[in-house]
């Protein structure tokens, strides 16, 4: 039971959004689709959910494909815009989704909406960023679904709507798992959520691995210049910088169980790894 | 049919009959209006529907992709949406095509809608058999649905087009009777084929009938292959 | 708790457990909050919270009472303070030693600034 990318490709005009992306997203795993604006992660979620047909190769929902409703109905994509009517309530945008989904939680719904302050009876035209954003999380949150996808699902949100996002999150895949695929570019505000890592880079994939593998892929040092260059030769330095005497470098290997004396050492930071992950890529 | 493709005829069913009484109200409006100042025995509107074959035309084309984009959100392939959407407009166009008859005869045909019965049987509406009625109803629903048809294969092709393919594409349509016009001056051969086509219509309404039927059967072949390959965009601006 | 970058999540969520349990702030035979309230809590993957736990069941300072939740063994905190004491030397003294040295002070100084602790502290 998963969802399938077999050599897809698309274009837009001259620009190549996806490269024969092959994936595999399996079941019960918060995922984290990581890249750059434009790398390829909301068009990958529009040709999973049958919004954009892609030029080559095919997507499959436990094996059906995506151009069935058996495939797409098994999904749930919050996009980053509105396809529903813009004259349409958000009450009977619920009530739509439960009528499609038969697993729709209508009085957890119901609840959600309270918690983030979305008026039910609003034009959903009429929402602001954050609240059409909020208005779809919930939807998200709430069709119980086996594939949840959440494109850049924090747009728009204030700092306490994001804290309270995550926690629902968080609490939602604990009681009912499921599987969430959550696109975006702050990458340190999931860090510690997602349990599994794909990162996308002009259309390609090139990681997909548990995140604790990914950060456990490189370690950072610092300390005072001198010393550092001393222990920079010889390894894989993936990226560095130099503020005043002091240097700091991200190395490709596992964390040794101590430094030389005078430098510090730490795991990388999902981040900081994806960073210099980028700053590699861009050399080649 | 699954649960789905049930639940968006439904959806189209009420949102169409919905759009139908409302054209309907407004049609009572006016010709109220004109019995309460014209007072004469005539019909107080005539062939209104024509309105209606426009409300199907203007269904299809702003329909089809409000429709797309609101059930590929709900997990619903786009042909389970069209698929769905084109039962419930049938359905909504027998409804209406009921209607607007039991209008007429309520009215005693002062709203007056039937243009088959104008060309056909000479504005005749009283004292005519079933016999006689059956094929304007059923070239009224065949219009009504080739029209819709009609409005989604446009919308379809115009959801591709650029700014300029736009521009392009109407003034090329905007200028489909003067080409028309042009060919039949030009080569008599072209205005004695025209001329040949209406007398097969008027020999036989069912002829008429069936160049609709065809003329839908096309339309939706050309609907369906342009849904094969549409991104489904969520509205500009 | 803030997460630093020194250590993987997983471990700083079972040494916070362990401080916890030695603090007296979960006393023994009673009732931890569970894996959802602490993935919640601190926004991390269940999974993670998961991992953090069974750290102290492996080390048998944590058991799971079917259906109920995850109780504090009894002598858990005895047990931790073994563990602390062995790891007194090299968490705490090998530390000092080291940074004494930087700073040129002898064994004997140092050896005065602990008295002084010892005294200013009260216990």
């Amino acid at each position: 039971m998963a969802i399938e990318f077999q050599n897809v490709s698309k274009h837009f005009g001259k620009k190549q959004a996806l490269r024969d992306v092959t994936l595999r997203l399996e079941e019960g795993q918060i995922y984290g689709l990581l890249g750059n604006n434009g790398a390829g992660k909301s068009t990958l979620m529009k040709v999973l959910t049958g919004r954009l047909i892609p030029d080559g190769g095919q997507v499959l929902v436990d094996d059906i494909p995506v151009s069935q409703t058996a495939a797409l109905s098994r999904l749930f994509l919050m996009g980053e815009e509105n396809l529903f009517p813009a004259s349409m309530k958000v009450k009977r945008a619920f009530a739509m989704a439960g009528q499609f989904y038969p697993d729709f939680d209508a009085d957890y719904a119901k609840s959600l909406a309270g918690e983030f302050g979305l008026e039910l009876n609003q034009k959903i035209s009429k929402l602001s960023t954050g609240y059409g954003s909020i208005f779809r999380l919930i939807l998200a949150l709430s069709v119980n679904t086996p594939y949840v996808l959440l494109d850049e699902p924090v747009l728009g949100l204030d700092a306490e709507h994001r804290d309270l996002f995550y926690r629902t999150l968080i609490q939602k895949f604990s009681d009912r798992p499921c599987t969430m695929v959550i696109s975006t570019h702050l990458i340190e505000e999931v860090a510690a959520i997602v349990g599994h890592t794909v990162i996308i880079r002009a259309g390609e994939i090139i990681r997909d691995a548990p995140t604790e593998i990914l950060t456990g892929e490189a370690y950072t040092v610092s300390g005072p210049a001198g010393l550092m260059d001393a222990y920079l030769t010889g390894r894989q330095v993936m990226t560095q910088t130099e503020l005043g005497g002091l240097k700091t470098a991200c190395i490709r290997g596992q964390a040794p169980e101590s430094v030389p004396a005078g430098l510090e050492v730490s795991h990388v930071r999902l981040q900081d790894y994806f960073v210099s992950l980028m700053r590699e890529e861009e050399r080649k | 049919m699954s649960r789905q493709f049930r639940k968006v005829t439904r959806y189209t069913l009420l949102d169409t009959i919905n759009g139908f009484c409302i054209v309907l109200a407004v049609m009572a409006a006016a010709a109220l209006f004109l019995y309460l100042t014209v007072r004469e025995g005539k019909p107080s509107i005539i062939g209104g529907e024509f309105g209606f074959w426009i409300f199907f035309l203007v269904l299809g084309i702003v329909g089809v992709r409000e429709q797309l984009r609101l059930f590929i959100q709900l997990g619903t392939s786009r042909w389970t949406a069209w698929g769905g959407q084109l039962l419930g407009v049938g359905v909504s166009a027998l409804a209406c095509v009921l209607v607007l008859e039991a209008v007429e005869c309520l009215t005693s045909g002062r709203m007056f809608f039937g243009i088959y019965k104008l060309i056909y049987l000479d504005g005749a509406f009283q004292g005519i058999t079933l016999g006689q009625r059956l094929p304007g109803l059923v070239m009224s629903l065949c219009l009504m649905l080739c029209l819709f048809l009609l409005g989604s294969m446009l919308s379809l092709v115009f959801w591709r087009l650029g700014r300029y393919g736009k521009i392009i594409a109407v003034a090329l349509i905007a200028l489909i009777p003067w080409w028309l016009g042009i060919a039949c001056n030009r080569f008599p051969a072209v205005a004695e084929a025209v001329m040949n086509v209406v007398r097969f219509w008027a020999v036989n309404p069912w002829n008429l009938i069936g160049t609709i039927v065809v003329a839908a059967l096309v339309l939706a072949a050309i609907a369906a292959a342009l849904l094969k390959t549409t991104q489904i965009q969520p509205e500009q601006g | 708790m803030t997460f630093q970058e020194e250590l993987p999540i997983f471990l700083q969520l079972a040494e916070q457990l362990k401080e916890g349990i030695l603090s007296g702030a979960y006393p023994e035979e009673s009732q931890i909050p569970s894996i959802t309230e602490y993935s919640v809590a601190y926004k991390i993957n269940p999974a993670t919270a998961l991992k953090g736990i069974n750290l102290l069941v492996d080390e048998g300072l944590v058991y799971k009472k079917r259906g109920v939740g995850m109780f504090v063994s009894s002598g858990a905190r005895e047990v931790l303070q073994g563990q602390r004491r062995e790891r007194f030397y090299e968490d705490y003294v090998e530390r000092a030693v080291r940074e004494a040295k930087n700073l040129g002070l002898t064994a004997a100084e140092v050896t005065a600034l602990i008295e002084r602790g010892f005294e200013e502290d009260g216990h």
